[in-house]
């Protein structure tokens, strides 16, 4: 364990950045208007680690928003071209509820049919979390047994936790360890530090509302709820503008499309990220369409996440991260409508 | 097989959407290889007769010379497109629709007797049926890509039916309602514009019509709650796209 776990002092993080930065490309987060958005970092750039949250999750360096996937040119045959990849990357400032997000990413994204552009992805990146001690009423990650505002053991290569003048940093892997391991740079990590990092998370996690009672029993509770009014009086409100999908860690739908050029005889295969609150994704030919009403569509975003993900996958869709209630321009919060159908005072 | 015949036609617009022909450029040549222009005023003075295949529609009707004009396109071609916000919906000229004519017209003629024009201008599928529609003001460069490209290889093109806000958020963009409480219409907007607008810190006008299943009441319950004057709703809901059955139901929950 020693081995493995660091103190850098915060004078120091920029040094350790430098030294990243010659082997790595780096993400982190750095400040935007309102929030937070993660960044390749450039020399000399600032990353911000104390935040609460970005608006679009680290997903994207795994499964960006649109993506090439081949293009071909028709020439006696038909040539294809697959895309060159990136170069291995640092995901710096990962916060828990995101972590988690990638591993349920991993099972979506992997099976019997492993998604060899996530994967290749997936394989150069290396993901550095942080413990989040910056939550704020938008979250509920406490409402998952696994969940809350650090990680244990799983879901890291690397580990951060914010002592105030100093990060202690713990390896969960051996691309993690290989980060912590400049002479000079690192501090042993005292009993001290772990107790500092003890309390700041009982702090932390004070601060997040459970806001979901019961999750073992939460598919039986929306199956026996599904015609509730509440969900019509909702689907008055929503846009259908997939805010609450575009921004959410685990969702990963898309739309496939052929892009032709001029000359008719090359072109590219691209995805781009699509959203199940959208009119036109269900519609099949001839213009059926599953969920042709609203209702239907903002049901199947929390139906699909609470209770037919656990069959499709073994797991949860959500992580608590907050980012469908926090993005919703019409103020729509599942938590809060089924906290009104259990019959709660609703808090706002 | 010959090559498709095509011509553009210009109405009450500012000849923007045609130019978006023309500024393809890179790959202008290449489309040449596929089509032959028989009538492009703005492009060439070659002129050739009539039928062509694809008619290319810009600008809003607002005149009875313009009501033959576009009917006779209509005739001669045997597919329409209508190009642009004008043909589409209207767009900016359909803001007399709500005005006195007498008023209108003389606030911009010295000689307002020598106008002859209807009381409300309209897209072009009020009097002709139209085939297709790219939406924009002005059209979108690949989105006229994507359909001349997907007609001369049998493909349905793909053009975005909902809202911009998907491009916006696809673009990382914080929303401009929550960060700014703007007069934004993106949600009720037809996106396929990648957000230009948004992305560059500027609020939707609707320029591109209605999205499929757009929800205007909801979004003006959100103005409402932003606390904006509904006179200012409803001449946003006006702006473009005032023509549309899903505008103007935004412009009628302002009350």
């Amino acid at each position: 364990m020693e081995k493995d776990a660091v103190i850098l002092l915060k004078s120091k993080v920029r040094h350790w950045l430098d030294l990243l930065l010659e082997k790595y490309v780096v993400c982190a987060p750095v400040k935007n208007k309102a929030d937070y958005k993660f960044t390749e970092l450039e020399p000399g750039m600032e990353p911000c680690l104390s935040y609460t949250r970005t608006l679009i999750p680290p997903k994207k360096y795994l499964h960006p928003q649109q993506e090439t996937l081949f293009s071909y040119k028709r020439t006696d045959g038909m040539e294809a071209q697959l895309p060159e990849f990136e170069k291995k990357t640092v995901v710096l400032g990962v916060h828990p509820c995101d972590a988690r997000a990638i591993q349920i990413y991993d099972v979506v994204f992997g099976g019997d049919l492993p998604d060899i552009y996530y994967w290749h992805r997936r394989k150069n990146t290396i993901i550095v979390a942080i413990s989040c001690t910056e939550p704020d009423e938008n979250c509920f990650c406490m409402s998952f047994s696994d969940c809350g505002p650090t990680l244990d053991k799983k879901g890291y290569d690397l580990l951060l936790t914010d002592l105030g003048d100093r990060y202690v940093m713990e390896a969960g892997s051996l691309e993690g360890s290989m980060l912590i391991q400049h002479p000079g740079l690192f501090d042993r990590v005292t009993d001290a530090d772990i107790q500092a990092k003890g309390r700041a998370l009982e702090i932390a996690k004070l601060r997040v509302r459970s806001k979901i009672p019961d999750i073992k029993g939460l598919p039986a509770f929306l199956e026996r709820h599904y015609e509730h009014d509440v969900w019509a009086k909702e689907a008055k409100k929503c846009v259908s503008c997939g805010a609450c999908t575009m921004t959410c860690p685990t969702c990963f739908c898309y739309h496939m499309e052929d892009f032709n050029r001029f000359n008719l005889s090359e072109g590219e295969r691209v995805r781009i990220w699509d959203s199940c609150q959208l009119f036109d994704f269900a519609e099949v030919a001839m213009g059926e369409n599953f969920r042709r009403d609203r209702e239907a569509r903002l049901k199947w975003r929390i139906y699909h996440k609470l209770a037919y993900w656990p069959e499709q996958f073994g797991t949860l869709g959500c992580t608590g991260c907050g980012r469908c209630a926090h993005y919703c321009m019409a103020d729509i919060d599942m938590t809060r409508s089924m906290a009104e159908i259990r019959g709660e005072s609703i808090y706002a | 097989m010959d090559k498709p015949k095509i011509a553009v036609y210009k109405y009450s617009s500012c000849a923007g959407c045609q130019l978006q022909f023309i500024n393809i450029e890179s790959e202008l040549t290449d489309l040449l290889g596929h089509i032959h222009i028989s009538y492009f005023k703005e492009a060439t003075s070659l002129e050739e007769d009539p039928p062509y295949d694809i008619g290319f529609i810009e600008g809003s009707v607002t005149c009875p010379h313009e009501e033959e004009k576009v009917k006779k396109a209509r005739e001669d071609c045997k597919v329409v497109v209508a190009l642009g916000a004008c043909a589409c919906e209207g767009c900016v000229n359909t803001l007399k629709n709500y005005h006195d004519l007498n008023d209108v017209v003389s606030r911009v003629y010295p000689h307002p007797e020598y106008i002859h024009t209807y009381e409300q201008a309209h897209g072009i599928d009020h009097f002709i049926k139209v085939d297709a529609y790219l939406h924009g003001c002005p059209v979108n460069r690949l989105e006229l890509r994507e359909l001349i490209v997907s007609v001369l290889i049998g493909k349905k093109p793909y053009l975005r039916p909902h809202a911009v806000c998907a491009e916006c958020k696809i673009n990382e963009n914080e929303c401009l309602i929550q960060t700014e409480k703007a007069l934004c219409l993106g949600s009720v907007t037809r996106g396929g514009c990648n957000a230009v607008c948004t992305t560059n810190g500027r609020p939707c006008f609707g320029c591109r019509g209605p999205n499929e299943d757009a929800n205007p009441e909801a979004l003006v319950e959100i103005f409402k709650r932003d606390g904006h004057p509904l006179d200012e709703i409803k001449r946003r809901f006006l702006y473009f796209s005032g023509d549309t059955p899903v505008f103007r139901k935004g412009a009628e929950a302002c009350v």
